[in-house]
């Protein structure tokens, strides 16, 4: 057998050094740094990916906005959100550059709810005209974790399903796992497993939104001059005024 | 000319349902179809041409027959037959079914049982010494009109194509309209659901024939008592199923039926069973692509049929999308209505023409949390919160009223980005007419 491992091209099989350039389809995540991470530099298409969050953390949005905003824009299709924590504000997903015509919400009826949501989660991954999935289903048994990720993979369908925390340390068929810690303004990600070599080190993204953190540090340093004037010091260079809607809607309304 | 002989699946048609219903699937394919003893004939010599050749149109019709019989699947042939005259065709089916070698010598060969007309005298003419339908022919027609009567020449004629024969050809009503007695009384609803599907696939035979494709459909049951615990029960109890797009496969409408079924609850008994279209449309024919279809093209049911169904089991308000509105109380800003019948795309850009602001929370707290105070912070989950950014001022709705308190009516408030340590950065606002304190954004 002279055929070298190099020659073999079989989609979905790739050297485990070269997981960076895994010929699988991906999805841009809008981050570089954690396109860095993933096999394939992007979100896997076909493929369970999940989040782990702290509990009252709600911190999925920014992660997941820039490839979603893209991904509904371009391929005209549907998002669905089965059982979100709470109700999402258009208005800001809007601003963000989500087409929120496109989406749509799903909440079970209370009795047996868990279930039904990720019955709901499988029909929308067989939806043709579904493009993600985002799915909040903290308390969620292994065979259906298992259905999930057979239904993602048979449809080519993005799916990402959102956990609390305390799930890390059990064994999940996602082949991709993510574990979300906010930190201050910043975001640390880190990548808990994937089809590539185990990550070391965390990646740390902005958590909020280029707009809200010009806004605070217009207002903190207001206040830091509003102080330095009443003791009669030297202020700062100031930072570039952004226009806001807390700061600056009674602009937008001319 | 030429005809086709099918047999019917069952001879006894079920009870309510015209016998006619039996051949509605056959309409597409020719307009002369009736219905003869135990068999549908087809007369298909005058549009076998549209349909690609003789052997073409047969393969189709194989594929399209219903197949009610148990009979396995190399079966099929036996249940077809074709002649140059409608008799001749039932006649070599009926041969076919006894298992016989059609004769040599057509239609002469043919034995005297295959006829209907000729059997009332079937042992008669074989003490004559007739075996066969020549037999019978070379006889004398004014004595075997005067022995048996004319009905046997006639019969005979037109099997030989000599007579013309008059069949009542199956016509399509215009209302599809069916009634069907239920073989036993139905005790939960997901047990009507197997009569159900035999009138859909009827409905499915008359849009078929129709090219029409149904939007709204009835299906009613008859209780069989009048009142139960001394409730007077209504006669008749009734259900509607709504599509968005016209359809013709019955796929979707079984699914739909039975997820509506599985939420009924029967009154009482149920011993007839009706269905009737309310609205249908004209069906658009798919529009096939020249070109092989792509690798990876989109499998998978279309996004109404999947809302329909997801409504229809999970209830219509567990499904909804989120319509925009020019407004100022974030509350008001967004409306979200059942997926199933969304309305149209509001002018949302009337307040914001370049887009929408951006530093709106992500998330939105419905009803406004309200805030416990220390001194004068307002504290969330027992900590202080440290006021980042603001106030915004929203003075609006007065035109909604008081609202009682709902959230509704004249909102005059002073928002705040505020920080907590345990929940982060959060949208606070101050309610300027109590001084209450609320939680209404969530950011990451």
């Amino acid at each position: 057998m002279a055929v070298s491992l190099s020659s073999l091209a079989v989609p979905g099989v790739w050297r485990g050094d070269a997981w960076a350039q895994a010929s699988q389809q991906v999805l841009d995540t809008g981050h570089g740094p954690l396109n860095a991470q993933l096999p394939g530099g992007g979100w896997p298409l076909g493929c369970m990916t999940e989040l782990l969050l702290p509990p009252h953390a709600r911190c999925e949005w920014p992660l997941l906005l820039p490839a979603l905003s893209r991904l509904c824009r371009e391929g005209a299709g549907h998002a669905v959100l089965v059982a979100p924590p709470l109700e999402p504000f258009a208005p800001a997903l809007q601003a963000a550059g989500l087409p929120v015509q496109w989406l749509c919400c799903i909440r079970p009826p209370a009795p047996g709810a868990d279930i039904a949501a990720a019955w709901a989660c499988e029909q929308a991954l067989r939806c043709r005209d579904v493009r993600a999935v985002l799915a909040w289903l903290p308390q969620l048994a292994t065979p259906q974790l298992r259905r999930l990720q057979l239904a993602a993979a048979q449809h080519r369908q993005l799916l990402w399903l959102l956990r609390p925390e305390g799930a890390r340390a059990q064994a999940s068929p996602a082949p991709l796992r993510l574990w979300l810690q906010p930190q201050g303004g910043a975001l640390r990600v880190q990548v808990l497993k994937r089809r590539g070599p185990h990550a070391t080190q965390p990646v740390v993204l902005p958590a909020q939104d280029a707009q809200l953190t010009a806004m605070l540090q217009a207002q903190a340093w207001r206040r830091r001059k509003a102080q330095a004037d009443a003791w009669g010091m030297a202020t700062a260079v100031p930072p570039q005024e952004v226009g806001h809607a807390v700061a600056g809607l009674a602009a937008a309304l001319h | 000319m030429q005809w086709l002989a099918w047999q019917l699946p069952c001879t006894e048609p079920a009870p309510g349902l015209p016998a006619a219903a039996q051949g509605w699937w056959a309409l597409r394919f020719t307009p002369h179809v009736a219905l003869l003893d135990e068999a549908l004939l087809l007369e298909v010599g005058s549009t076998e041409r549209l349909w690609g050749g003789r052997a073409a149109l047969q393969a189709l019709l194989r594929r399209a027959a219903p197949d009610g019989t148990d009979a396995p699947q190399d079966d099929c042939a036996s249940t077809w037959a074709s002649g140059p005259t409608a008799l001749q065709a039932l006649a070599l089916l009926r041969l076919k079914r006894m298992g016989c070698a059609p004769p040599q010598r057509l239609p002469h060969g043919l034995p005297l049982a295959t006829l209907t007309a000729l059997r009332p005298h079937a042992l008669a003419l074989q003490q004559l010494g007739c075996r066969s339908w020549g037999d019978v022919r070379v006889l004398p027609r004014a004595g075997v009109a005067r022995r048996f009567g004319s009905a046997c020449l006639q019969a005979l004629d037109q099997a030989w194509g000599d007579a013309p024969h008059t069949l009542a050809w199956i016509t399509l009503p215009e209302q599809f309209a069916l009634e069907l007695e239920l073989p036993a009384l139905a005790e939960s609803a997901p047990a009507l659901l197997w009569a159900g599907q035999r009138l859909l696939d009827a409905l499915q035979g008359w849009l078929r024939a129709r090219h029409l494709g149904v939007l709204a459909l009835a299906l009613s049951w008859r209780h069989d008592l009048r009142r139960l615990d001394g409730v007077e029960l209504p006669p008749w109890h009734s259900l509607q199923l709504r599509t968005a797009e016209p359809l013709q496969g019955m796929a979707h409408l079984r699914r739909l039926l039975a997820e509506r079924l599985a939420h009924e609850r029967l009154a009482a008994p149920v011993n007839r069973l009706a269905l009737r279209s309310l609205q249908t449309a004209p069906l658009v024919p798919a529009c096939h692509d020249l070109l092989p279809p792509a690798h990876d093209a989109a499998q998978g049911e279309p996004w109404h049929q999947f809302v329909e169904r997801l409504s229809a089991r999970l209830g219509a308000h567990s499904l909804q999308v989120v319509r925009l509105r020019a407004d100022h109380r974030p509350e008001a800003m967004q409306h979200w209505h059942p997926a199933v019948a969304p309305p149209p795309e509001a002018a949302a850009g009337l307040l914001y023409p370049t887009g929408w602001p951006q530093g709106y929370p992500p998330w939105l707290v419905r009803p406004p949390q309200p805030l416990s105070l220390q001194g004068h912070r307002p504290c969330l989950q027992g900590q202080p919160l440290c006021l980042l950014a603001g106030p915004q001022r929203v003075e609006s709705g007065w035109w909604d009223g008081d609202g009682g308190g709902t959230g509704q009516g004249l909102a005059q408030r002073d928002y705040f980005v505020a920080h907590s340590v345990a929940a982060g950065n959060v949208w606070v606002f101050r309610d300027r007419a109590s001084g209450a304190w609320f939680l209404q954004g969530v950011y990451a």
